[in-house]
């Protein structure tokens, strides 16, 4: 091999590495998913609503996260899911659906943003103080209505109507609770 | 301006779950920030309310990236400069000052932001009227290119000038909820 080939050919090398090293290196996206049961996130993440109104539980739980201080980023009201950002580092998707023909049941799932060395790492929250306190207590005062633990299964938790549901810590609420009417 | 800060690179013996809590808490003065952000205008038609808003941001130089009148939401973004250069000779100056002692410090100061706009109207029960809720919030990206800060603006003028605008719009008053 000749010393011009030679040196040509390192040159092709060298701009192959540098082109490839720059894909890797630009904002790495990871998601770190957590590792609790399915059943458990979902408990956490889910509770149900005595309405049937659609659309007026989706604009209050517009309003509530507006109230929070998430930007909206995407609405699809016949599809019944919205998602949002706040700070744009904690995101937020929620879906409300029908559950039986009287209620309808909201679900949100929070994913947290983490700058480590220019990489972003995504992290979903799997706190269920973090669904109760900052996203039901306030969605059920705005809807005047009691967020609802929805156990796998079977049909809601109704409480006699008292409004402390909402306060409730969910793990500390069994289902067949003594004021709780099947 | 009491802005609420975020450090986006948050120190790492903090759990993810624990940041999270931080970051979606409720800011401390939530009252006086809806007093900031909501009007309500004689009107029940929402989707007029829509339409006069859209024209408003546009005119105030935002691109439209979200909307759906049916639960009446718009939302918005717009780039803007934000080099300031009181912190530009404050970050050279601390280099040089920092090199001279013999240590090495890089000059870091906002370069650019974009800022984030998310309306939402809302018909008045049992009245005709309608409530319109408007926040901005802005991200803002150091000369290195990297994100660093994001907050919530929180500036009575930004806050007047929108609905001042969005009034003559409408030709209605914006009364304050």
């Amino acid at each position: 091999m000749s010393m011009r080939s030679f040196i040509w050919n390192g040159a092709a090398l060298a701009a192959a590495a540098l082109a490839l090293t720059a894909c890797q290196t630009a904002n790495q996206q990871k998601l770190i998913l957590s590792t609790k049961p399915p059943l458990e996130l979902r408990a956490m993440q889910t509770r149900a609503f005595d309405t049937t109104d659609q659309n007026k539980t989706m604009r209050t739980v517009i309003a509530t996260l507006q109230d929070l201080g998430y930007k909206i980023d995407k609405v699809e009201p016949a599809a019944g899911s919205i998602s949002a950002t706040k700070l744009s580092a904690l995101q937020m998707s929620v879906s409300i659906y029908p559950r039986g023909t009287r209620q309808l049941a909201v679900r949100s799932n929070a994913q947290v943003k983490i700058m480590a060395q220019q990489n972003n790492i995504e992290n979903q929250v799997d706190d269920p103080e973090f669904y109760q306190k900052l996203f039901f207590e306030p969605l059920s005062k705005a809807l005047f209505l009691n967020a609802l633990l929805v156990e796998d299964g079977d049909t809601a938790e109704v409480n006699g109507g008292k409004p402390t549901v909402a306060a409730n810590d969910p793990q500390n609420t069994p289902q067949g609770a003594p004021n709780a009417v099947p | 301006m009491a802005a609420l800060l975020l450090a986006l690179a948050l120190t790492a013996c903090q759990s993810p779950n624990q940041i999270a809590k931080q970051i979606g808490a409720p800011s401390a003065n939530a009252l006086e920030l809806r007093a900031l952000q909501a009007r309500r205008f004689d009107t029940s038609n929402s989707i007029v309310l829509l339409g006069a808003a859209t024209q408003t941001l546009q005119d105030l130089g935002y691109t439209i990236t979200e909307s759906s009148s049916e639960v009446g939401v718009l939302v918005g973004t717009k780039q803007r400069d934000a080099e300031e250069t009181g912190q530009v000779v404050g970050q050279i100056m601390l280099t040089v000052f920092l090199a001279a002692l013999g240590s090495a410090h890089t000059p870091t100061w906002d370069k650019d932001q974009s800022i984030h706009v998310t309306l939402v109207v809302t018909p008045v029960e049992n009245a005709e009227q309608a409530e319109v809720r408007v926040s901005f919030d802005r991200l803002l990206r150091n000369n290195h290119g990297i994100e660093w800060r994001a907050e919530l603006i929180k500036e009575q003028g930004i806050y007047q000038e929108f609905f001042q605008k969005l009034s003559q719009g409408v030709a209605l008053e914006a009364e304050q909820v």
